[in-house]
């Protein structure tokens, strides 16, 4: 760490942002109707197993590395094992980015929203042409990209303490209090106890089956932060005396909360509303479907909907804010890492940012292919941080890193079992299913062709391309972290 | 909603938001250091 880099001033600050980080788009769009689909109280089991099986194993990984090492996830990992290794780390930090790319363009879409039902825009309109129209024909989303990378890189560029810390002060109790208030909204609707019977009563039976199993495994991933270097870089900000532990398990249980909160606001809204075949489309209609297109519909039909509509969408948009100003901040500590000084990084990170984000504004295909190809792609980052400890030694790590004289909370050995051996089999598991996924449904006779939207091809074709480039850039990069051979 | 929906929604939203309440209060506790 340099010694202009700042760091957090309190416990509180470093929690609200690691829960900032966590908290998005996916506790509130993805997980009601995942959970919904695959057995409701059972998937929520599975759900609750893989929160210590992946998540909170790899959230205490990064702290310790971006506090061990002082440096983003390519610097960090190319010190703990060495230079030649550099590459696993950026993979893991150049994945995020590629997230970052389009995920402002998602937080685009939540503002764009908010602001069309305050001033009345959405009221009355056909929700799926309104929809359609917003993001097919018009330079708009473009536009509201540039606002959400705008706003991310003016916050970042005010520093952690008065940009990452306050923000999240400020964003993430005000997201939990609009969550409860749409929450308690509609579980006073009629028929809101459809909804939590759909979201909560078990089908025992699908216990047994792996989809339900790896749909869990795939949310919680997705859903905690875990594996995506924003952890490992907030994990450069803490103080040496800083411990970390209790705020891993707090981060964890906080990202929960908030997506039980949002289930249970979504599907009792969508079955007090609709009769059960049109809830189970609504739920069927994706992430972005549901969202912008089945919800405005819903609420202009309870009454003062169109108010919680607009708390939804401005929860929607600091869910999405709060987890992008991580993302540009891991993006900044990448350049830091490599000798750009932060005030010139900042801007550099927002331009790049805003250009190679405007395909995604500009085709939802695009931005439907890059979600899908680095969405996975966080799965290899997960098991790209259990190689690194392994080849550094897990127990060790657990032992030097983790479990440091600072630390009042020690973590057990079972950590070393999981990041050993459960997470390789995780990711191997994850890896057959979403590609069987491909193969077998998604897109039968092009899985292969890489120019298709949901292949095996374009997943193997992007991260061969990335990964051939950081192979032989490795030594420029680990020489310019300050890496050395081990 | 069925019994064991109810006994589900009892175990997950206790276990979870409990846990978290919990964790938040150690961490006030523990303060910054």
């Amino acid at each position: 760490m340099s010694q202009h880099d700042e760091q957090f001033a309190t416990r509180w600050g470093i929690l609200l942002a690691a829960i900032g980080m966590a908290v998005g788009t996916g506790n509130i769009w993805r997980f009601p109707r995942v959970a919904a689909a695959n057995g409701g109280g059972a998937f929520l089991i599975a759900w609750l197993v893989f929160m210590f099986a992946w998540s909170i194993p790899l959230v205490l990984s990064e702290f310790a590395l971006g506090k061990h090492t002082r440096r983003g996830p390519a610097g960090a990992i190319g010190h703990l094992i060495g230079a030649r290794h550099t590459w696993l780390g950026a993979f893991v930090g150049v994945c995020t980015c590629f997230i970052m790319f389009y995920y402002s363009v998602v937080t685009g879409w939540c503002m764009k929203y908010f602001v069309a039902t305050l001033s009345g825009g959405l009221h009355g309109a056909d929700a799926q042409a309104y929809w359609e129209g917003f993001t097919s024909a018009s330079a708009e989303p473009v536009f509201y990209h540039f606002a959400a990378m705008a706003i991310g890189c003016w916050i970042i560029s005010r520093g952690v303490v008065k940009g990452i810390e306050r923000t999240n002060r400020i964003l993430i109790p005000i997201l939990f209090a609009l969550l409860l208030v749409a929450a308690l909204r509609a579980l006073t609707l009629p028929d809101a106890m459809k909804g939590l019977g759909f979201l909560f009563t078990p089908e025992w039976g699908q216990l047994l089956s792996h989809k339900v199993w790896l749909e869990a495994l795939s949310q919680s991933a997705w859903s905690v932060g875990a594996a995506w270097g924003l952890v490992m870089t907030y994990g450069v900000y803490l103080k040496k005396k800083d411990d970390f532990v209790l705020t891993s398990y707090t981060t964890a249980f906080g990202d929960y909360a908030a997506s039980l909160l949002a289930g249970i606001a979504v599907m009792c809204t969508v079955f007090a509303v609709l009769p059960e075949v049109d809830a189970r489309a609504a739920l069927g209609a994706g992430n972005e479907g549901l969202t912008f297109i089945w919800l405005p519909k819903l609420f202009e039909q309870i009454p003062a909907g169109r108010l919680f509509l607009a708390l939804f969408f401005l929860a929607l948009s600091f869910a999405a804010m709060s987890s992008l100003i991580a993302m540009i901040e891991m993006a900044t500590r990448i350049g830091v890492d490599l000798g750009i000084p932060r005030r010139r990084a900042v801007p550099l990170i927002g331009v790049v940012g805003f250009v190679l984000g405007v395909p995604s504004a500009w085709k939802l295909g695009i931005f439907q292919n890059q979600d899908w190809v680095w969405g996975l792609g966080l799965m290899v980052s997960g098991l790209f941080i259990a190689i690194a400890l392994a080849i550094f030694g897990t127990d060790r790590f657990r032992r030097e890193l983790i479990n440091t004289e600072d630390e009042p909370h020690p973590v057990g050995a079972w950590f070393t079992f999981v990041m050993r051996y459960v997470v390789p089999l995780e990711f191997m598991a994850l890896m057959v299913w979403w590609f069987y996924q491909s193969a077998a449904n998604y897109d039968r006779e092009g899985w292969w062709d890489p120019r298709h939207t949901y292949s095996v091809g374009t997943t193997v074709v992007q991260w061969g391309l990335l990964i051939v480039l950081l192979l032989l850039v490795n030594r420029w990069w680990a020489a310019r972290v300050g890496a050395k051979e081990r | 909603m069925q019994a064991s929906g109810w006994i589900m929604m009892v175990v997950v939203l206790g276990g979870v938001w409990g846990g978290f309440v919990y964790l938040l209060v150690k961490s006030a506790r523990q303060g910054d250091r």
